[in-house]
C-alpha cells in the first residue's frame, strides 16, 4: 500500500509571545490509499490540530514547531506540506482538490448566505475547468451520490433549510466534489443524532470504497472508530499514546488510557461487570503533568517512574506502539 | 414579495397621517403663532397695525381650532398637491422647498456613497490585519474623526482653505451661479463645491462605519464556515470577500433607512456653518418663526423618505441574506 500522507515527529505549538505552548508533541502516522486512520482522543488532545496541519490550516497563533508532513501526489515527487507558505498557491492547489475536509458542525461550516449548489460549484470551479452549467450539473450529481432525495431542489436551498443529516451530506458532497485522494473527517457525526450518525458513517465508508480514498476519521468515540478504522491512533494531551492496527489496539489495548476508554463501552466490557469510568479530567495544556502526562488519572499507576520520567514508545506487537512504562 | 411590498406601501398611509398630525401639533405647541412673531416684528419696526393682523388671522385660519387647520392643510395637500403657504417667505411652500430638497438629496446621497466606498474597505482591511500598523492608523483616524464635532471640522477646514487658497469655500455654488438657472456649468460648479461638505458630513459617519465593519468582519472571521472555505482551496482574498464580508454587510443594509433622516437633521449645524442651501437650516428657521406649513411640509416629506428608506433596507436585506424572509401572513 502506498502512503498518501506521512507525518513524522510533528509538533505544534501556540505562540504566546513569552513562550510557545506545546499542543501536539512529536506524533507520527501515515495513511495509505483506501485506508482509514482513526484518531481518538478527548477534547484538547490535539487530534483536530494534527489533522488541520495536513491542510496547513492551523488556527492563528498555531505553528509547526518540529517534524514534517509529506504528501505523495498521484504523479511526481512527494510534497513537503510543512515547507509550503501559509495560504500560498501550492497548498491551495491541494486543499479541496487532493485533500478535503469535513467539519464537525455542518450548520456552522456551510455558508449561511449561499445555496448548497453555489458552494459546491465554487469548489469545482476553483479546481477544474468546468463552466458554470457543467459545474452545477456535477453538483447535482454529487448531491444525488450522497443520497439526497431531490438533488436539484437541494442545490437551490440554503443550509438553514436543511436538517442536520442533510447538511452533513451536503458538506460531504462539497468535500468530494473534486474527487480528493484523502478525506479528513473531523468529528463528522458529533452534532448528529444516533440514527443519522449511522447513516452518515455508512455513506462515508461506501464513498471511500467507491473512490478509493484515504481517510482520517477523528472522533472522541472509540467505539465508532473501531467500526470503521484500519489503524487507530489514540491521543492524550498532544501525544500519541497508542498506535496500531485497529484489531490489535481494540482487542489488546496496550496503554492504560485506551483500556480505560474501552472499559467504559458496553460492547467491550466483561458481561455482567460494571462499566468503568475514568477519574478526573484532561489537565490544561499549560499545566501539563511531569513525567507521563496521564499519571494523575492512570488506573494502573506504576510508581514514581510515572511521575518523574517521560515514558518512551515501545513496540508491543507487530505495528503496535504504546507509550507507557509498563512495557519496559 | 410583491404582495408584501404593496402591503407595506399601504401601511405608509396611516403612518404618514399619524406622523403629520403629531408633527403639526408639536409645531403649534409653543404659545402664539406666526402672527405673534409678525406682531413683534411690526412693533419693533413701529408700523404695528392691528387691523392687518386681524385680517391675516382670518385669512390663514388662525382663529379656527387646531384640528380644522390641520384638516384644511391635509385636504389641500392630498387634493391639490398644495403644501400651503410660507408666511415668512410669502410664497407657496411647494415653490420654495423643491430645490432645497433636491440639493439635500444630492449632498446626502453623495455623502452616504462616499462614506461607504471609503470606510468599508478600510474596515475590512483592519479586520483582516488586526493590530497592524494600518489598523492602528485607521483606528486613530476613526476615533479622532468620530470625536470631532462636524461644525468644528467645518470651521477648521474653511479657515485652512481660506488661509491656503485665499478662497471662501462655503456654500454649494460660486456667487455667479447661486441664482442662475440650471446649466452644465452650474452642475460643474456644484460638484467642485461638494468636497468640503462631503468631508465634513462624511468623516464621523465613515469613522464609526470603519469601527463597526472591523468588528463585524472580525466576528465573522472566527466562524467555522470561513475555515471550511479555506479548506476548499479558495484564495484568501476570495474567502474573505465571499463569506465574512458578505455576512458582515447585513447590519449596514438595515441602517440605510435610519441614516436618511439622520443625515437630514444631523446636517443642520454643518449646513448653517458652511452656508449650504439644504433642508436642515430652512426647517430650523421655519420652526423658530412658527412658519407652520413650511415646517410641517418638511417633516412630512422627511417622513416619506424615511419610510421609503426603511422599505428599501428591508428589501435589500432579504436579497442579501436568505435567512431573512418576508412574513407571508
Amino acid at each position: 500500500m502506498k502512503d498518501l500522507v506521512t507525518v513524522e515527529d510533528l509538533s505544534i505549538g501556540f505562540d504566546l509571545r513569552e513562550l510557545v505552548l506545546p499542543a501536539v508533541d512529536s506524533i507520527s502516522f501515515s495513511v495509505g490509499t483506501g485506508e482509514t486512520l482513526g484518531i481518538v482522543g478527548e477534547s484538547g488532545s490535539g487530534k483536530s490540530l494534527s489533522a488541520r496541519a495536513i491542510l496547513g490550516l492551523l488556527p492563528s497563533g498555531g505553528k509547526t514547531t518540529g517534524g514534517r508532513i509529506s504528501y505523495q501526489p498521484e504523479e511526481g515527487d512527494a510534497i513537503t506540506i510543512t515547507d509550503l507558505p501559509k495560504n500560498g498557491r501550492a497548498i491551495r492547489k491541494l486543499r479541496g482538490a487532493e485533500i478535503a475536509m469535513i467539519f464537525q458542525e455542518p450548520m456552522a461550516s456551510l455558508s449561511p448566505v449561499h445555496t448548497i449548489g453555489n458552494q459546491i460549484v465554487t469548489t469545482l470551479r476553483q479546481h477544474t475547468d468546468l463552466n458554470k452549467r457543467a459545474a452545477l450539473a456535477r453538483a447535482i450529481e454529487l448531491l444525488d451520490q450522497v443520497g439526497m432525495a431531490s438533488p436539484a431542489i437541494i442545490a437551490e436551498q440554503y443550509a438553514h433549510q436543511l436538517s442536520g443529516g442533510m447538511r452533513q451530506r451536503a458538506m460531504i458532497a462539497m468535500a468530494l466534489s473534486c474527487s480528493p485522494r484523502l478525506l479528513i473527517c473531523d468529528e463528522p457525526t458529533t452534532a448528529l443524532d444516533a440514527t443519522t450518525e449511522a447513516q452518515v458513517v455508512d455513506l462515508l465508508m461506501k464513498l471511500q470504497q467507491d473512490m478509493k480514498m484515504g481517510m482520517i476519521f477523528i472522533s472522541h468515540n472509540i467505539g465508532l472508530v473501531s467500526e470503521i478504522a484500519d489503524r487507530v491512533m489514540v491521543m492524550y494531551l498532544g501525544q500519541s499514546i497508542e498506535y496500531g492496527l485497529a484489531g490489535h489496539v481494540l482487542r489488546k489495548p496496550a496503554h492504560p488510557y485506551t483500556r480505560a476508554l474501552l472499559g467504559a463501552l458496553p460492547a467491550f466490557a466483561e458481561p455482567g461487570s460494571e462499566l468503568a469510568s475514568l477519574q478526573g479530567a484532561v489537565p490544561d495544556l499549560a499545566a501539563r503533568p511531569q513525567g507521563c502526562t496521564f499519571h494523575p488519572r492512570c488506573p494502573e499507576y506504576a510508581g514514581d517512574q510515572c511521575k518523574t520520567r517521560i515514558p518512551s514508545v515501545h513496540v508491543v506487537a507487530n505495528q503496535h506502539l504504546a507509550r507507557c512504562h509498563i512495557h519496559e | 414579495m410583491t404582495g408584501y411590498i404593496i402591503r407595506r406601501i399601504l401601511w405608509f398611509v396611516p403612518t404618514l397621517l399619524a406622523v403629520s398630525l403629531v408633527s403639526f401639533a408639536i409645531i403649534q405647541l409653543p404659545p402664539g403663532d406666526y402672527l405673534t412673531v409678525l406682531e413683534a416684528q411690526m412693533g419693533a419696526e413701529g408700523d404695528y397695525n392691528p387691523e392687518v393682523v386681524a385680517r391675516l388671522r382670518e385669512r390663514f385660519g388662525f382663529d379656527q381650532p387646531f384640528i380644522v387647520q390641520y384638516g384644511k392643510w391635509m385636504w389641500a395637500m392630498l387634493a391639490h398637491g398644495d403644501l400651503g403657504y410660507s408666511f415668512e417667505w410669502r410664497v407657496p411652500v411647494s415653490s420654495l422647498i423643491g430645490e432645497y430638497l433636491a440639493l439635500t438629496v444630492v449632498v446626502t446621497a453623495a455623502t452616504l456613497i462616499a462614506t461607504w466606498v471609503i470606510a468599508l474597505p478600510i474596515g475590512i482591511y483592519s479586520a483582516v490585519r488586526p493590530y497592524s500598523l494600518f489598523d492602528y492608523i485607521a483606528t486613530i483616524i476613526g476615533f479622532v474623526g468620530k470625536a470631532t464635532p462636524n461644525f468644528l471640522l467645518a470651521l477648521i477646514l474653511m479657515w485652512w482653505a481660506y488661509d491656503t487658497f485665499g478662497a471662501d469655500v462655503s456654500g454649494l455654488f460660486s456667487p455667479e451661479y447661486a441664482n442662475a438657472p440650471w446649466s452644465w456649468a452650474k452642475v460643474k460648479d456644484l460638484v467642485s463645491h461638494m468636497w468640503l461638505p462631503l468631508i465634513v458630513l462624511g468623516t464621523s459617519g465613515a469613522a464609526s462605519l470603519i469601527r463597526q465593519m472591523r468588528a463585524n468582519v472580525l466576528d465573522e472571521l472566527q466562524k467555522p464556515y470561513v475555515e471550511a472555505a479555506r479548506a476548499q482551496g479558495l484564495p484568501e482574498w476570495r474567502v474573505i470577500l465571499r463569506y465574512p464580508v458578505r455576512v458582515a454587510l447585513n447590519p449596514f443594509l438595515s441602517t440605510i433607512g435610519g441614516s436618511i433622516p439622520e443625515l437630514f437633521s444631523g446636517a443642520v449645524t454643518t449646513a448653517i456653518v458652511l452656508n449650504l442651501p439644504m433642508a436642515g437650516p430652512m426647517l430650523l428657521r421655519a420652526l423658530v418663526s412658527q412658519d407652520m406649513y413650511l415646517a410641517g411640509s418638511f417633516i412630512f416629506i422627511l417622513s416619506v423618505f424615511t419610510l421609503i428608506g426603511t422599505l428599501i433596507s428591508d428589501i435589500l436585506l432579504t436579497l442579501v441574506d436568505p435567512r431573512i424572509r418576508f412574513e407571508e401572513a
